[in-house]
C-alpha cells in the first residue's frame, strides 16, 4: 500500500487557470521524490494540497490511505503534526533561540519538557549544530538556517515531509549537504516529497521525479533513468 | 518504521491527554509572563487603567457598605421620644408607659429618667462644667417609644397621637430624614452597581485591545503555529492566561489602592462618625473580598482576552500556507 496517492486531483484557483489538472501518482513509504516544473507548473500548489492550505475541486488526496478531505476542524492540527514542513525562507522565529525554534513542533504536540531538550539537541546535532542551541537566527547563516528548519521539520519524526525549494538560494555545496540531509530521512521512518527547479541539483541526486507543466503531471522518472 | 520509532511518534502525536493539557497549560502560563515582561511599558499602562476601572467601584462599593453598616447603627432615628411635662414625676411617667404598651401600634416604652438625661447630656456635650452648676437637674422625664414596624402602622401618625396625650410637652421623631437617608442608600448600591458594570465592561476593552495589539504584531509567529500543527486553541491559551494575569495583577492594585486609601480617610472618618454615633469604624475588604476582587478581575481579564482572540481569528486568520 503506498502512503500517499493523488487520485485526478484538479484544482483551480479562482478567476485563473487550473493549478492542477487530474494529477495522478502515489509514493511509497521511505521514498525521495522530487517534484520538477517551471514556474506556474503547479509544485506549491500540491506541496499545499499536502499540508491543507488548499483543498482539491476534484479527486483525492490519500496519506495512508485515508481521504484528506475528510480532515476537518481541530484534526487539521493533529494532521499538520505529522507532516513535517521545510520552507525556503526557513520562518524561523528571529528572537527565540535555535533551540526553542526547532522544539516548536514538539511543544505544541504537548510532549513532556523533559523529553523536548534531549530531542532536540540530537536532532540540531545530525544537522550539524549541535553548538548552536542558544544562538539566535540572525546569528546563523543562511544554509545554517535552512539546516534548522530541517530540524524542526523532522524533530517529531513525521511520516511526511514536504520541502518547498528548500535550496533555492544556496550555493552548490551547501545544496548538496542539505540533500544529503534529506536523503537519510528515509531510514527514520519519513518519506520527503521536494519541489524543486533546480534539474541540475536533482539529476546530482538521482532520486525518482515528478515532473508537472502547466498544472499536469507529464512525466514520472525512475532514480534509475535520470542521467547522472 | 522500527516499534520503538512507532511508540515515539504516538507519543508526541496521541492524542490529547491530562499529562499534555496540562503541561500546554504550563508553557501558555509562562509565555504569559514572558508576555508581561517583554511589553513592560504596554503593561503597566494597562495594568495601570485596568486597577483605576477596578478601584472606582471598589472604593464606592465599600464607602456605601460602610455607609449602610453606620446607617444601621442609628436604629434611634425610628424611636419616637416623648418629654413629658416638667413638673410630671415617676409615677406619671410609668402611668404613660404602662398605657402605651398595650397600643396596637407600640413595640416598646422604656422610660428615660431626668437624672439619666442629664448624664447623658453631660457626656455628649462639652457643657459638663455649666451643667455642675446648676442648682437642679431641668430635664424632664422622657419616654422612649419604639413603634411596632409592621409595615400596616404609621410611625408618624403615633408621634402625633402621642403628643396629644395629656403631661405630654413634646415629641421628637426623626424618620423623615432617616426615609430620606434610606433612599440615597438605595439609589447609591444601583449607581454603584451601574458604574461597576460599566468600569468592568471598559476593563474587559482595554484588555482586549491589548491582546487585540499583541495579536496584530505576532501575525507571522501564529502563522507559524498553525503551520506547525497548532490548533485556535493553542493560539489562544496563552492569551488567556496572559489576560487572566493582567486582570489579578491589576486587582492586586485596586486591592492595594484601596487599602491606602482607607488609611487615609480612617482617622477623619472615625471623627465624623463621632459625631453621629460611637462604636463605628471604617472597614475595608475583608480577605473573602479580596478574593473575590482577585477572581472576578482575572475572570474580567481572561474575558478581555478571550472576546479579542477568538475575534482576531475569527476575522483576520493569518494563512496557514
Amino acid at each position: 500500500m503506498p502512503l500517499l496517492r493523488f487520485d485526478a486531483v484538479h484544482k483551480q484557483y479562482p478567476g485563473g487557470r487550473a493549478a492542477l489538472q487530474d494529477v495522478s501518482f502515489a509514493v511509497d513509504a521511505g521514498e525521495v521524490l522530487f517534484v520538477t516544473g517551471h514556474s506556474g507548473a503547479g509544485k506549491s500548489t500540491l506541496l499545499k494540497l499536502l499540508h491543507l492550505a488548499e483543498r482539491p475541486d476534484r479527486g483525492a488526496v490519500l496519506l495512508e490511505d485515508r481521504n484528506l478531505a475528510a480532515v476537518r476542524g481541530r484534526d487539521v492540527a493533529r494532521y499538520r503534526r505529522r507532516v513535517g514542513v521545510v520552507f525556503q525562507d526557513h520562518r524561523l522565529l528571529p528572537h527565540w533561540t535555535i533551540a526553542d525554534n526547532v522544539a516548536l513542533p514538539l511543544r505544541i504536540a504537548g510532549a513532556p519538557e523533559a523529553e523536548v531538550l534531549p530531542r532536540v539537541r540530537e536532532v540540531l546535532a545530525r544537522v550539524g549544530l549541535g553548538d548552536r542551541l542558544a544562538a539566535l537566527p540572525p546569528q546563523l547563516s543562511t544554509g545554517e538556517q535552512q539546516r534548522v528548519g530541517i530540524a524542526r521539520a523532522i524533530v517529531g519524526s513525521p511520516v511526511l515531509l514536504v520541502a518547498d525549494e528548500p535550496t533555492g538560494n544556496l550555493d552548490p555545496q551547501l545544496a548538496a549537504e542539505i540533500m544529503g540531509l534529506f536523503l537519510e530521512l528515509p531510514e527514520r521512518g519519513t518519506t520527503v516529497l521536494i519541489a524543486s527547479h533546480d534539474l541540475a541539483l536533482i539529476k546530482r541526486t538521482r532520486q525518482r521525479t515528478l515532473v508537472l507543466h502547466e498544472g499536469r503531471l507529464v512525466d514520472d522518472i525512475a532514480a534509475q533513468d535520470l542521467a547522472a | 518504521m522500527s516499534p520503538n520509532r512507532s511508540a515515539a511518534r504516538r507519543e508526541v502525536y496521541g492524542g490529547p491527554g491530562v499529562g499534555a493539557w496540562g503541561r500546554s497549560h504550563r508553557r501558555a502560563f509562562a509565555d504569559a509572563l514572558a508576555r508581561l515582561r517583554a511589553a513592560k511599558l504596554a503593561t503597566a499602562a494597562t495594568l495601570a487603567v485596568f486597577a483605576l476601572a477596578l478601584l472606582l467601584p471598589l472604593l464606592l462599593g465599600l464607602f456605601l457598605a460602610n455607609a449602610l453598616r453606620f446607617a444601621g447603627t442609628l436604629d434611634a432615628a425610628r424611636e419616637i421620644s416623648v418629654f413629658l411635662e416638667a413638673g410630671a414625676g415617676a409615677g406619671d411617667a410609668r402611668r404613660l408607659a404602662e398605657a402605651w404598651r398595650t397600643r396596637a401600634d407600640v413595640a416598646a416604652v422604656v422610660q428615660r429618667t431626668p437624672d439619666e438625661g442629664l448624664a447623658e447630656f453631660k457626656q455628649m456635650s462639652d457643657l459638663a462644667g455649666a451643667l455642675d452648676l446648676l442648682d437642679g437637674n431641668p430635664l424632664p422625664w422622657v419616654l422612649v417609644v419604639s413603634p411596632r414596624e409592621d409595615g400596616v402602622n404609621d410611625p408618624a401618625a403615633l408621634a402625633a397621637a402621642l403628643q396629644a396625650e395629656p403631661g405630654v410637652d413634646s415629641v421628637q421623631y426623626d424618620a423623615a430624614w432617616r426615609a430620606r437617608l434610606d433612599a440615597w442608600l438605595a439609589l447609591g448600591r444601583r449607581a454603584v452597581g451601574l458604574l461597576a458594570f460599566l468600569l468592568a465592561a471598559g476593563a474587559v476593552l482595554v484588555v482586549g485591545n491589548t491582546v487585540r495589539l499583541d495579536l496584530a504584531t505576532r501575525r507571522e509567529e501564529i502563522a507559524l503555529l498553525l503551520q506547525l500543527g497548532a490548533d485556535e486553541a493553542d493560539i489562544r491559551r496563552p492569551l488567556l492566561h496572559f489576560g487572566a494575569l493582567l486582570g489579578a495583577l491589576s486587582g492586586l492594585l485596586a486591592l492595594a489602592g484601596v487599602f491606602a486609601i482607607g488609611a487615609l480617610l480612617r482617622a477623619p472618618m472615625a471623627e465624623l462618625v463621632a459625631t453621629y454615633a460611637g462604636g463605628f469604624a471604617l472597614a475595608g475588604p475583608g480577605a473573602a473580598e479580596a478574593a473575590a476582587v482577585l477572581a472576578v478581575a482575572a475572570a474580567l481579564g481572561w474575558l478581555g482576552a478571550r472576546v479579542a482572540a477568538g475575534h482576531y481569528l475569527r476575522t483576520s486568520p493569518p494563512a496557514a500556507s
